[in-house]
């Protein structure tokens, strides 16, 4: 057994590459590898938004990831400083910026790129996907 | 040390900055619209050195109706192929 990270760098519906991320995490879990940690930069932060409402036909990425994330309790990391610029922000963000909601869907943390060099340092591979 | 390397696109500049870094004993993975350069008429822009296997994306082919028209050198995975594929080289470099 591997460990992978994956860092995913696309918003859902923007591009193809969240989607082939969601798809190769599906792929490493089926082979009975592990998922280190999924981290999500830049505009791939909108994978955790909890306020995406995709036409009930077509494939619901945020929640889908959060399904995977939950059955295989992977540690899912939201980079702070993407989210927060982007407005995708967790309860504890929520209070201490005095805004009015959080979108982060449960299931997701945020946290910092400390993590991300964590995953480099750690895991058997890490593979990136980028718009 | 052989290596993995990911592109998702066809620009050229990008193609041309890859291409240059492959060594034998490497692969290169075609997914996304990067697929594309499978066909015949995009030859030039995927010439590779001898030794470096070049593979497209099963799923990306089929979505986009070329599977039967790639050039028959270049072979294709699957998800669990690419997996397989990651942990066969010694990392994996996505081209952005």
């Amino acid at each position: 057994m591997s460990s992978f990270a994956l860092v995913i760098q696309g918003a859902p519906y923007s591009s193809q590459s969240a989607l082939t991320a969601y798809r190769y995490c599906e792929a490493v879990l089926k082979a009975g590898h592990n998922i280190h940690r999924l981290f999500f930069y830049q505009d791939g932060v909108h994978n955790a938004s909890g306020f995406c409402v995709p036409p009930q036909d077509e494939f619901h990425l945020p929640r889908a990831w959060q399904r995977l994330i939950q059955q295989h309790q992977i540690d899912a990391v939201v980079c702070v400083a993407s989210a927060l610029k982007r407005g995708i922000v967790d309860q504890a963000e929520t209070q201490r910026h005095l805004l009015t909601g959080s979108n982060m869907l449960p299931g997701f943390s945020i946290g910092g790129l400390g993590l991300l060099m964590d995953a480099l340092a750690n895991a058997d591979r890490v593979v990136t996907f980028a718009p | 040390m052989s290596t993995l390397h990911v592109i998702n696109k066809s620009d050229a500049a990008l193609w041309s900055s890859c291409v240059a870094t492959l060594s034998r004993g490497d692969s290169l993975l075609l997914i996304e619209d990067a697929v594309y350069a499978g066909l015949p008429e995009q030859q030039q822009n995927v010439f590779v050195p001898d030794g470096v296997k070049l593979i497209a994306l099963a799923e990306d082919l089929a979505v986009r109706g070329i599977s039967a028209k790639i050039r028959p050198e270049i072979g294709n995975t699957t998800y669990s192929g690419f997996v397989a594929l990651s942990l066969a080289h010694e990392r994996v470099v996505s081209w952005q």
